[in-house]
């Protein structure tokens, strides 16, 4: 990729980015370091992601990959997408004011970051556009073979499955908000998908909360049911649905399961969707709750540094399910940090992430220059 | 800066008269709720409530993540947070409790922890003021 094509790539995010992350603001946490642990993370995917990336791809190409995110259980989704490029383009405006970006890899890095990104969005999404900010706010991630099932498995719930259900959809999206260290890569909403009869579906995933390659989950989530969860929500035309490329999704009005028509929960634990039956959604709910309780004790119980570590962890590996499916995660070095220990003392201590610059005329990030390093 | 001065202390004192403590933008429409202030600084103020009980409370925190609160979110009456917006972490989480929420509040002046607060969502702010 030529410069000119990867400044309009930069720009193209920084746009982007500068607005979603103007409406949310705020990534604090007082139970974990947030803006710290972003910021090394950030760094060792500016410098680490391009040779990955390139390793990924000698064994599946980027399309193949945006596919493969295209059926339920997948972590190449929407979230993880945005990631893989934001990230190194956070990493290096991190970099650039103490002179910490190397010129002569600039173009090829970050041309390697957007063109593995640009050609796997757009297979992931398969509509003609890369993100759902381009597409009114919609990420269509199923097709119709998916959302058939989906649907063909929902039914309207009595009072009592409602609430059954109600009440495993909010402990799972705090803990899986508390197993991925307040960042959405573990659940996500994508939608919404119009049914043709005025309803809509929106799609919930609950995506790998078992036993995985986190560390802490090995103490936390062995007494789970599941690993991967997700719900189909069928909406009445009462409602008005948007998708981020964030997982989050904004209803109008707000309480959405007030125009619940029918729903459903399913599995893709064992590889195609298989539903789960309604009489198993309070045990799920009741497991996930103590997990939940005994996570928050062992998160809690962690130094500063080691919440920073296992952060930058979590944020680091948002590559590794695009690794998994290409069959070379086990060749990949996971480990963080590494390639950040020369800031890494200076980033520790940060508390807060710095305002964003609300001047549409500054570039959110920097463009590379025809010569000379980006300040 | 003398209109904004001016603003200031009309705002201030419309809060004094209306007995508004603090102000700031829901997360969703909701009744007004009654509970106990409890303003929660550091893991082990959750731990704490989790242990005990959370329910009644009205949770004071500053900061805009998800999970600082998450052990105890299905038992709060109502969070006040002191950052963020509607679609940070914690509003998300508020809307899927159906916890009433209130963002970005800027506090006039502080209850005490114990003190009985109302949280009412009902107008085009989220509004903090004493319990009748």
């Amino acid at each position: 990729m030529k410069t000119e094509e990867v400044n309009r790539w930069i720009g193209y995010h920084g746009k982007i980015s500068r607005a979603m992350t103007a409406e949310r603001t705020a990534l604090e946490s007082a139970l974990i370091p947030v803006t710290a642990y972003i910021l090394i993370a950030c760094i060792e995917c500016y410098r680490r992601y391009p040779g990955m990336m390139r390793e990924i791809t000698g064994s599946a190409s980027p399309e193949e990959l945006g596919s493969a995110g295209r059926s339920p259980g997948s972590q190449i989704d929407a979230v993880h997408l945005w990631s893989i490029a934001n990230f190194p383009l956070l990493g290096r405006q991190v970099l650039a004011p103490f002179g910490l970006v190397d010129l002569d890899r600039d173009v090829p890095a970050l041309g390697t970051v957007l063109d593995f990104w640009k050609r796997a969005a757009g297979a992931f999404r398969a509509d003609g556009e890369l993100q759902a900010w381009d597409a009114g706010l919609r990420v269509p991630r199923y097709g119709t073979d998916v959302v058939d099932v989906l649907v063909a498995g929902s039914r309207a719930l009595g009072d009592e499955e409602r609430e059954h259900l109600i009440r495993l959809n909010r402990v799972l999206t705090t803990f899986l908000f508390l197993l991925y260290f307040d960042t959405r890569a573990g659940y996500q909403d994508t939608g919404p998908y119009p049914l043709g009869d005025g309803r809509v579906l929106l799609v919930r995933d609950f995506n790998r909360f078992g036993v995985s390659h986190f560390p802490w989950s090995r103490e936390v989530c062995a007494g789970l049911p599941y690993s991967n969860l997700t719900f189909a929500l069928v909406l009445d035309g009462g409602v008005r649905v948007t998708t981020n490329d964030w997982g989050t999704s904004i209803a109008d009005p707000p309480d959405y399961f007030g125009h619940l028509s029918a729903a459903g929960v399913f599995t893709a634990d064992k590889g195609a969707l298989s539903p789960v039956a309604p009489g198993e959604l309070e045990s799920i709910a009741r497991a996930v709750k103590d997990a939940q309780r005994n996570l928050y004790r062992l998160i809690a119980g962690m130094s500063r540094r080691e919440k920073l570590d296992a952060g930058a962890y979590v944020y680091f590996t948002f590559l590794r399910p695009f690794a998994e499916t290409a069959g070379v995660d086990d060749r990949l070095d996971w480990t963080v940090p590494r390639d950040s220990l020369d800031v890494y003392e200076g980033l520790a201590t940060l508390e807060r992430m710095p305002d964003v610059e609300s001047d549409d005329s500054i570039p959110y990030y920097t463009p590379v220059p025809e010569t000379g390093v980006p300040t | 800066m003398r209109v904004e001065s001016s603003a200031v202390a009309a705002t201030a004192a419309r809060g004094a008269m209306d007995g508004v403590l603090g102000r700031g933008t829901k997360v969703f429409d909701a009744a007004p709720v009654q509970g106990e202030w409890r303003r929660l600084e550091d893991p082990d103020d959750v731990l704490e409530l989790m242990d005990e009980s959370a329910a009644g409370v009205v949770a004071c925190v500053t900061d805009a993540g998800a999970t600082f609160l998450a052990p105890i979110f299905d038992e709060l009456t109502a969070v006040v947070c002191l950052s963020g917006t509607p679609v940070s972490h914690i509003g998300i989480v508020s809307r899927e409790y159906q916890v009433p929420c209130v963002m970005g509040t800027t506090l006039d002046a502080e209850p005490a922890d114990g003190d009985r607060v109302e949280v009412d969502c009902t107008g085009d702010d989220g509004i903090v003021r004493p319990a009748p």
